[in-house]
């Protein structure tokens, strides 16, 4: 199977800081979710396969062509849609004025046809209804929205999303998650999140990132059989597990090696990401 | 309400719908079709629909499709493309407001300029400062919310930054060239300042590449300030900016820029696409 995206041994570096640190990632065609606490370096390695921040070191390969080259970089971004973790629009732009804006960037140059283009995309995320609204007069999900519509400009071949869903409501969400999917076929898309529930819903592969390097890579059911016989509740918090919390019913989940005669309970995707990142830690930077 | 008296006929739905029915015939024809649901179905069939969509397109392109700015309209007056006049509107300092901002001020210092020779050091001051941080603020992308997307577009970064340098250059530089001339017999006053304004300009420009370009452009405008303040302190002389070592120093410093970028523009290219 040939991969849209192949990189080996990428590290970027801020300072003394290994935000990547040895990499090894492959995604091909279908959603592939990138799942990690904050800090874990998800942000730098989407920057890196959106070329906008080359890594120091490794090799990367995006549709078959090498970001460090000039007019690989160029084709590439010619196939290329990417949703910063921050992209935002001037608030005194229309929504159809902004997502103009980046068609002009996107070498959408006979305004008649990129004007269609325009009103397309913003249909396939719902907001043709607000197009003559301005930014600033748009809900925060609505511009979570817009900034998701650039993006489709032109049907690129490759989608970098990072953080598609934060800051939605669960309406929201699931609406984005549609669109996603939908994104998602025939074509490779890469997603960072650090929502569990996303990647149950829209990823065919999960890579599970943390300290700059991939812990796992897999479909969703794989991680989860990561967890398998490792789940289980009981009266009292124990202390040995990974990470324990306190259910609804007053029982404790527990994710870790179960001692003997446990209650053992199915897994879940969150229960596999825990035992693979720990628990939560108290400071979650958001350096990488 | 009133009785219709008469209804489209078959021969008549054909050639409307095809649109050969002339304008006075279709006028009536579509006041007729306003009122009668029973003609309006009747017509259906008949209409294009390849046509009917290119009409509707037409409609959505008039309603939704934005009004050009001002600023995009005076572009396009000039000769400039839909397409480059779009992308500097977004200039954060070609907006309405950081212009009136930057003319307030010029406009000021010249009152002042006119009033006494504290005035023309104050204006000689500030002329080729706010030129340069207005292109620091078009270029560096930190007021631009949009820069990181726009960074992963096939655009070539140096054009769009050589492009917004070019309007906003032409944006503060004339006018400020302009109010100098309001002073009575200085042609120091008028053009005195102009290379150091472009030697900070290109200073700005070179730097951006590597470092930030607004705390830059604030580093040089502080620096420049300085040495007016401490050359009206010693000598009360208001055409400092103007004297020959300044001018001489803002040819040098113009020159090495022109040389560098000339021999390694492609590095400066790649660069600037990092920065930003």
């Amino acid at each position: 199977m040939s991969h849209s995206i192949q990189g080996a041994g990428l590290v970027t570096r801020y300072g003394r800081l290994r935000a990547l640190d040895g990499l090894d990632l492959t995604a091909g065609i279908g959603v592939t979710g990138l799942l990690g606490p904050n800090g874990a370096g998800k942000t730098t390695l989407l920057r890196a396969l959106a070329t906008v921040a080359a890594p120091d070191e490794g090799r990367l390969r995006i549709l078959g062509r090498d970001p460090g080259v000039a007019d690989d970089r160029l084709a590439i971004r010619r196939m290329l849609g990417y949703l910063p973790q921050d992209a935002g629009f001037p608030r005194g732009f229309s929504a159809f004025e902004a997502i103009d804006y980046v068609a002009v960037l996107k070498e959408h140059a006979e305004t008649r046809a990129r004007h269609e283009e325009v009103r397309r995309v913003l249909r396939l995320v719902g907001l043709h209804d607000v197009a003559t609204k301005k930014v600033r007069a748009l809900s925060g999900g609505m511009r979570r929205r817009l900034a998701l519509c650039q993006t489709l400009l032109g049907r690129p071949e490759l989608l970098i999303l990072d953080e598609p869903t934060v800051g939605l409501d669960p309406e929201q969400r699931i609406r984005f998650r549609e669109i996603i999917s939908e994104a998602g076929i025939g074509r490779t898309v890469v997603l960072s999140t650090h929502q569990t529930e996303d990647v149950a819903a829209v990823c065919s592969q999960v890579v599970v990132i943390d300290h700059g390097r991939a812990l796992f890579a897999g479909t969703v059911p794989e991680l989860v059989g990561q967890a398998h016989a490792r789940v289980w509740v009981d009266d009292r918090r124990d202390d040995r597990a990974v990470a324990a919390y306190r259910l609804g019913d007053g029982t404790y989940h527990h994710v870790g090696d179960p001692p003997a005669g446990a209650q053992l309970t199915p897994a879940t995707i969150e229960d596999a990401y825990l035992l693979l990142v720990g628990p939560p830690r108290e400071t979650d930077g958001e350096a990488a | 309400m009133t009785a219709q008296t008469w209804h489209l006929d078959l021969q008549l739905a054909e050639r409307y719908a095809s649109g050969q029915a002339g304008e006075v015939l279709s006028a009536s024809i579509e006041q007729h079709l306003i009122g009668c649901p029973s003609c309006r179905s009747h017509l259906s069939p008949y209409v294009d629909q390849r046509r009917t969509q290119a009409v509707f397109a037409e409609v959505l392109e008039r309603v939704q499709a934005p009004r050009p700015r001002a600023i995009e309209r005076l572009l396009r007056k000039c000769g400039m493309s839909d397409t480059t006049a779009r992308l500097l509107s977004l200039t954060p300092s070609l907006r309405g407001s950081w212009i009136i901002g930057i003319l307030f001020v010029l406009v000021l210092a010249q009152l002042g300029a006119n009033s006494s020779d504290a005035g023309i050091a104050l204006y000689m001051a500030l002329a080729p400062v706010l030129p340069m941080i207005s292109v620091a603020a078009a270029f560096g992308g930190e007021m631009d919310p949009s820069r990181e997307m726009v960074g992963a577009t096939p655009y070539p970064m140096l054009r769009l930054l050589m492009v917004r340098t070019a309007a906003v250059v032409a944006a503060t530089l004339v006018p400020a060239t302009a109010l100098a001339f309001l002073t009575p017999g200085s042609t120091l006053l008028a053009f005195g300042w102009l290379l150091p304004s472009l030697a900070l300009l290109g200073t700005v420009l070179t730097l951006g590449a590597r470092v930030p370009a607004l705390p830059t452009a604030g580093v040089l405008a502080a620096a420049w300030l300085g040495l007016v303040a401490t050359g009206w302190m010693r000598h009360h002389d208001p055409f400092l900016a103007a004297s020959f070592t300044v001018q001489v120093t803002s040819t040098c410093v113009l020159m090495t820029i022109c040389v560098l970028f000339l021999v390694r523009h492609q590095h400066f290219a790649e660069e600037i696409r990092r920065a930003t």
